[in-house]
């Protein structure tokens, strides 16, 4: 069976780059993404016929084409490999791939590995994030860019960032505007009170200009933005949602609605990914997934992560430097973070903390033995659900601090990666070949 | 102040009707979709949002989009579990969700 000299998981914009690039280089790269398309959540492609109605920023859209028209001029050294989700690692160093096209796992034996699997959204647990109804902003974002249909019935978007503003505006462009936008931060007196973080966001011109292009698309289809504002509890009524809101001067508001869109920042996402110490292979990390600077970076990104690959395996590559473009994405970040910032949630007992298996708050009381990241996995059952603690991980640790017990939120997942890291059946095991 | 579904909302405003004619069968019920679109796209414009009961007392569902979260695990012709918002729908099949409600956590006493 055919080897390449690169193997890289996830084609989004920094995957792809990588690949490119690593192909230019004269090395066999094979992509590995687990969609039926390339483009990763950012570019999710338009599923039906003719252009998309939703506007994507063209800047974006122009370097994406750019870089799909590359992967085909690569031709045979550049092989992509789609519906194809990476499980984890043999101890002999094989890369195994669930083919879901062909139900069978294909070992891969790279000389490198890059991860490029993208980020992950942070929800905070309210009561009721766990009902059907709620989604996260990104995971309704790219359905709307996937069929040009804004969700049924009506909707609230809530959490704080970037992106609940984009998606709000994409919905009103839409002709299905929210029926408001609640963030939990206070921008706009964030931004009097911290003028350097102000002015960091204003050096960035091109997302200011994206934001001011959403915030008059709000105005226009008139939806209100309520700052200082967040989700208390989301309640199921016999036909949609019970959304009770609350504002910085305590008054609360009501939200009868089909669908709620929540939305806590973006966070990296390295659950089960291959260390990128692992002896003899050189593994690096790039995206999103490493450090979350958005799209544009993530480019820049995968392109250095390209070169030093190149340098681990001796081939000759041009020497460029990337320090620069990921600095101004680092330092656009951090001024969001501050504007964005916003006060700790108090986690109510009867709130669900890990939505695979239903563990609620009050369960840490039954844990008061637990003394470390460990025992509240053992014991507890938190992280051990199917998602590997990506929703309930921060949530837990938030919990154990208040309980006494310090750890970082990728403790609660071991040290060990549970491979595999997605479900995979005894038919495409059993499929396995090693030709 | 109890805001009701009084906002006009302009659904399905592209002309998706004309070009949607494949479908796939949920527990039984026919469910339209497009060439290109997950399952859980298909789903979720039928107005299945609840996808039946789950683990934990909990309901298979939408959440994520990326595969991250594993609610919406689905089985296609019963075979072994897939992420409705990962997987392209096909014509024919019967899709039903993969995550057993028996299976309840077991938990030791701590």
């Amino acid at each position: 069976m055919w080897q390449p000299d690169v193997l890289v998981v996830g084609g989004g914009p920094a995957g792809v780059a990588a690949a490119v690039d690593l192909a230019g280089m004269g090395l066999s790269v094979l992509l590995a993404e687990q969609r039926d398309r390339l483009g990763g959540a950012i570019h999710r492609a338009y599923a039906g016929v003719g252009s998309s109605p939703v506007k994507r920023n063209a800047h974006h859209e122009r370097r994406w084409h750019a870089l799909l028209a590359q992967v085909q001029q690569e031709g045979a050294r550049l092989r992509v490999q789609l519906q194809s989700v990476f499980l984890g690692v043999e101890g002999d160093g094989r890369y195994l791939l669930d083919d879901r096209v062909a139900g069978r796992v294909r070992p891969v034996r790279p000389r490198a590995v890059v991860m490029a699997v993208g980020g992950v959204e942070r929800v905070l647990p309210v009561p009721g994030w766990e009902l059907p109804g709620v989604s996260t902003v990104g995971g309704l974002q790219l359905q709307l860019k996937e069929t040009g249909e804004a969700p049924l019935g009506p909707i609230l978007v809530a959490g704080s960032g970037p992106l609940p503003l984009a998606y709000a505006a994409q919905l009103a462009a839409a002709g299905h505007p929210p029926l408001a936008l609640l963030e939990r931060g206070t921008p706009f007196g964030t931004a009097l009170a911290h003028p350097g973080a102000a002015f960091n966001g204003l050096r960035s011109w091109p997302p200011l200009a994206e934001a001011l292009g959403y915030a008059r698309q709000l105005w226009r289809s008139g939806v209100p933005y309520r700052t200082g504002c967040r989700v208390k509890a989301i309640e199921a009524m016999a036909q949609g949602l019970r959304v009770t809101a609350v504002d910085q001067r305590g008054q609360t508001q009501v939200y009868e609605v089909a669908q709620l869109a929540l939305h806590d920042g973006l966070d990296v996402n390295q659950t089960g990914l291959p260390r990128q110490t692992a002896a003899g292979l050189p593994v690096v990390w790039a995206g999103d997934c490493r450090e979350v600077l958005g799209a544009e970076a993530a480019v820049q990104d995968g392109r250095q992560a390209a070169q030093q690959v190149a340098k681990a395996l001796g081939q000759p590559c041009p020497e460029a430097n990337f320090d620069d473009r990921l600095q101004s994405a680092r330092r656009l970040q951090a001024a969001l973070r501050t504007l964005y910032q916003v006060p700790t949630l108090d986690i109510m007992p009867e709130t669900v903390v890990c939505r695979c298996e239903g563990l609620r708050a009050s369960g840490f009381a039954a844990l008061q033995g637990a003394g470390s990241a460990h025992e509240i996995r053992v014991i507890g059952r938190f992280a051990m659900g199917a998602c590997q603690g990506r929703f309930c991980a921060r949530a837990a640790q938030a919990l154990a601090a208040q309980a006494g017990v310090a750890f970082e939120p990728q403790d609660l997942r071991g040290s060990v990666p549970r491979w595999p890291l997605r479900p995979v059946s005894v038919a495409a095991l059993a499929a396995y070949t090693d030709e | 102040m109890i805001l009701r579904f009084n906002r006009p909302h302009n659904l399905h405003k592209c002309n998706s009707k004309k070009m949607i004619n494949d479908r796939f069968f949920w527990l039984g019920h026919p469910v339209v979709f497009r060439p290109g679109e997950t399952f859980s796209a298909a789903l979720r414009r039928a107005g299945l949002d609840d996808l039946g009961p789950a683990m934990g007392q909990l309901r298979g569902r939408y959440f994520c989009g990326i595969g991250a979260c594993q609610a919406c695990l689905v089985s296609v012709n019963g075979a072994a579990p897939v992420e409705a918002c990962l997987t392209p729908a096909r014509a024919g099949v019967q899709v039903t969700l993969a995550a057993p409600p028996a299976c309840e956590v077991h938990r030791v006493a701590a």
